[in-house]
């Protein structure tokens, strides 16, 4: 491969954005290569600039962004200086996008196959016959069955999956220098996301595409892509090949990153989450941005900005003392691991026969169909299906925000199949709910006292006594200060904003908590921190979880029974360690091995333990 | 907070301008007795339709009243009977838009329905009718216009709560148990209060042209006393002899309804 020729050559990029007069850098001094038929991946968390990046090598930046410095080489051209002609000439032929959204990416009103035939016809000027052959064997390419049929039905007729292999067909057809893909399986289940990741490896053979892959899954960059840039608030941080940079981080940074996942296939009785610690402050002007946050930070961190320091093995590290963080290996498993869950002492939640239909212009779907399941007291019940399994809806119910057409839920020996309004005070405390939304489920026009001072003047029996003294007790068990009480939800953090959800819901010391994908859009940082209070606090309180999620790492790591669900019915149910280790069912099997195609491939290039003890700041997400 | 939407209000001179015309009318309507040269009902017989002088800036009516006079003293019912009737349609409007939008189903469609159905008359025709029926008063012209502007400001807060009602913050107050009243007025209201504003200040400028229309009718504000749309039906028959006693009125009333549209469209782009 030939590197060095270099398809795409970013020089030095920085891309502002300016704000009521004032310009916000979003892309810092980034510079990176991509060879003819090379991947390279670029991971970071949300506001680390990737998307900007992406955007701006198409100059596609909104109205108030622009690029205040730098080159973009492609070909050999640069393309921050060329007209909007030229530009799009470039941006039609030679290089291609496919985001994360395939729905808004496909004209709803054209036949799938027309919308690639098209490509053809505009850049190569085939006739039409010969146009619609070129089509059905790229829809043949990308694994869409019945290619002659398919070519004439319209995008609303395929699944999530199938319409993002129809965009990639579409950017493949025009056969471009260049592939950038934005997310493009972040939305999709495991099982298509899996299906779309082989085709990627698959095609990545049979075109000599240079690949830019954008993404916060940094167990799926592992799995697409040889090379990596890790970006934090803009900066690129650490650049190498993917398999060496994840086994042996250089920079403190990446190393936080790898080290906060879920581990597949770890349990909470097997090891402790490694959160990275939120920073109590912005960096200060002119110094490492990381140095807030960092665990191997030094006076020095404080007053100079680093370089890109050469770190051997073809690593390149934003870090004074990326040699100590190499050698420092990844950080110690701390064995204060949680006890196995206590045995049961009862039944709290009965679920019995439960139907739920949705029913609309006289259609019906049947969102859940015979649901029947206990859980214990001071369990954790982990709900994983596909979205439109039912799982969300099954929750619903039994929170109260739907009414059942058939079956009962019975919670402590009480029926409540009933709306959260008619039920009793007791029954509202006992069960509480946390979203999966931090932005949408605290009231935006609200203070975070008030949110959680009503929430304990409604459900709290004693009333307002020891209100405050158990608000101050919840806000400390979250981790989040006093003075929070003041702000409102928008001056807060996502993670904040879960950790002030969590509270509201721990504020009355319920039984059962319906956690409803309670980390699925925090960044990988954050989930760690809030999947290890749900855990202390569930110790705490003894309360049980309902926990959903489509992230199967995390309910193998939180849960200690399974119950999976396919098309409204629950297929399999059991302890975690028998659904997990021997499934029993086809439909549990094709589930889990859709996670393991790529996290195994991080866990493999994953460094065995080495005792390290790590000075990691208070946690205040 | 506010100082900020101050300071994007006033970032054009076009929108200045227009803020400063609303707070001066209103600034007359206050204190217009202590800036009136002459009496508003005063009549001076030997001096009628006097063109625009040094003693009469906008001249003298059929009854030799002085137009100033009277313009700067019309502002006041214009004003009263606009911002109370404004004030009325868009607390019921907004109440049922509340209903409508969060509880759905059909609630919703019966509510917004009867709402297309006051909405299917022209509203000065169904306005003059129902005046004629009661009577024209001040009260009668502020319910009139309410009822007349509460289904259009319903329409729009109804689907600004559309996009409220599915958040999570509602299906929490939900488990909490909350009445329909508190989940409306202090978990909903709150957010839509911009939506809520811009509305206000739109159909204030509706409302303001219907009394005028109305009184020019009229079926609102009765002679003598000085009101913007009565003074351009009373002067119309002399219009040739004194175009002035017609275009002066109507030239307050386009300021008026003109410079709160400029804010209204200003509230909206922010």
């Amino acid at each position: 491969m030939s590197a060095s020729a270099g398809v795409l050559r970013v020089e030095g990029l920085t891309v502002e954005y300016r704000v009521g007069g004032a310009a916000f850098p979003a892309v810092r001094d980034v510079s990176f290569s991509i060879g003819s038929g090379e991947s390279m991946g670029l991971v970071g968390e949300s506001g680390s600039g990737k998307t900007t990046l992406g955007m701006a090598i198409l100059r596609y930046l909104p109205e108030n962004g622009s690029i205040a410095q730098g080159s973009i080489f492609f070909d050999g051209t640069d393309l921050v200086p060329l007209g909007r002609r030229e530009l799009s000439r470039i941006r039609g032929n030679r290089i291609a996008m496919v985001y994360q959204n395939p729905a808004s990416a496909l004209n709803p009103s054209l036949r799938a196959g027309e919308q690639i035939a098209e490509v053809y016809r505009a850049h190569l000027g085939l006739g039409r016959d010969a146009a619609r052959e070129r089509a059905e064997a790229m829809l043949d390419l990308v694994q869409i069955p019945d290619p002659h049929g398919a070519y004439d039905r319209y995008p609303h007729q395929f699944s999530g999956g199938q319409k993002q292999r129809i965009v990639i067909g579409m950017a493949l057809a025009m056969d471009p220098s260049l592939l950038i893909l934005d997310e493009p399986t972040t939305g999709l289940d495991v099982t298509v996301e899996a299906e779309i990741v082989e085709l990627f490896t698959d095609l990545r053979a049979r075109f000599d595409t240079a690949i830019l892959f954008i993404s916060h899954d940094i167990g799926l960059v592992a799995t697409v892509c040889e090379r990596v840039g890790v970006l934090y608030r803009g900066e690129m941080v650490e650049t190498g090949a993917t398999a060496a940079t994840f086994q042996r981080p250089t920079n403190p940074y990446t190393r936080g990153l790898l080290s906060c996942r879920v581990p597949p296939g770890a349990s909470k009785e097997s090891r402790r989450l490694e959160p990275l610690p939120a920073g109590s402050r912005d960096p200060e002007p002119g110094a490492c941005s990381f140095e807030p946050r960092c665990a191997f930070r030094e006076p020095r961190c404080r007053q100079e900005h680093p370089a890109l320091y050469d770190a051997g093995g073809g690593q390149r590290s934003r870090c004074f003392f990326h040699e100590t963080v190499a050698e420092a290996g990844p950080p110690a498993v701390t064995d204060v691991a949680t006890q196995p869950a206590a045995p049961s002492d009862g039944t709290l939640l009965e679920v019995r026969g439960l139907r739920k239909v949705f029913r609309s212009g006289g259609r019906e779907v049947v969102a859940v169909e015979g649901a029947d399941f206990t859980l214990a007291a001071g369990r954790i019940l982990g709900v994983v299906g596909e979205s439109g399994s039912g799982k969300t809806t099954l929750a619903r119910v039994i929170a109260g925000l739907e009414v059942p057409d058939e079956g009962r839920v019975v919670l402590a020996g009480v029926d409540v199949t009933k709306p959260a309004h008619k039920r009793t005070v007791e029954a509202r405390r006992a069960l509480q709910m946390v979203f999966q939304h931090p932005d949408g489920t605290l009231n935006p026009s609200m203070r975070i006292g008030q949110i959680l001072r009503r929430q304990m003047h409604m459900l709290s029996p004693d009333g307002g006594a020891d209100a405050e003294q158990t608000l101050a007790d919840i806000l400390k068990a979250v981790q989040l200060d006093p003075e929070h009480l003041d702000v409102r939800p928008r001056q807060l953090s996502g993670g904040q904003q879960q950790r002030v959800a969590i509270a509201r819901a721990f504020s009355t010391s319920p039984d059962l908590v319906v956690l409803d994908e309670p980390t699925s859009a925090l960044d990988v940082s954050v989930q760690a921190a809030i999947l290890n209070l749900l855990i202390d606090l569930q110790r705490r309180e003894n309360a049980s979880y309902l926990l959903i999620s489509h992230d199967l790492a995390v309910v193998r790591y939180l849960a200690d029974d399974i119950l999976v669900m396919h098309r409204g019915r629950i297929v399999e149910h059991g302890p975690a360690a028998d659904v997990f280790d021997s499934p029993q069912e086809e439909y549990t099997r094709k589930l889990l091995s859709a996670v393991t195609v790529h996290a195994g491939k991080l866990a493999s290039a994953g460094p065995p333990a080495r005792a390290q003890d790590t000075a990691g700041g208070p946690v205040r997400t | 907070m506010i100082g900020t939407r101050l300071r994007t209000l006033l970032a054009s001179p076009g929108v200045t301008l227009a803020v400063a015309v609303v707070l001066g009318w209103l600034a007359i309507a206050v204190i217009w007795p202590l800036l009136v040269p002459y009496g508003p009902t005063a009549q001076q017989l030997g001096g009628r339709y006097a063109p625009p002088s040094a003693e009469h800036w906008l001249g003298t009516d059929n009854l030799g009243r002085d137009v100033l006079s009277r313009i700067l003293a019309g502002s006041r019912s214009v004003l009263i009977v606009g911002l109370a009737s404004t004030t009325l349609g868009v607390a019921v409007g907004t109440t049922l838009g509340l209903v409508a939008g969060f509880y759905r189903g059909r609630v919703d469609e019966l509510l917004m329905r009867s709402l297309d159905l006051l909405m299917a008359f022209p509203i000065i025709v169904i306005a003059s009718v129902i005046l004629a029926m009661l009577g024209p008063s001040r009260l009668n012209l502020v319910l009139v216009i309410a009822l007349m502007l509460a289904p259009y400001n319903a329409r729009v807060v109804r689907s600004a709560v559309l996009s409220w009602r599915d958040r999570d913050f509602v299906a929490a107050a939900r488990l909490r148990g909350e009445s329909g009243a508190y989940i409306l007025f202090r978990e909903l209201l709150p957010n839509i209060m911009g939506t809520v504003n811009v509305e206000f200040t739109m159909r204030l400028a509706l409302s303001i042209f219907a009394v005028a229309t109305l009184s020019f009718l009229g079926f609102g504000i009765q002679p003598p006393t000085p009101d913007w749309g009565l003074m351009v039906s009373e002067g119309r028959p002399f219009y040739q002899i004194a175009p002035w006693v017609v275009v002066a009125p109507a030239a307050a009333i386009a300021s008026l309804v003109v410079a709160i549209n400029v804010v209204a469209q200003r509230l909206r782009a922010s």
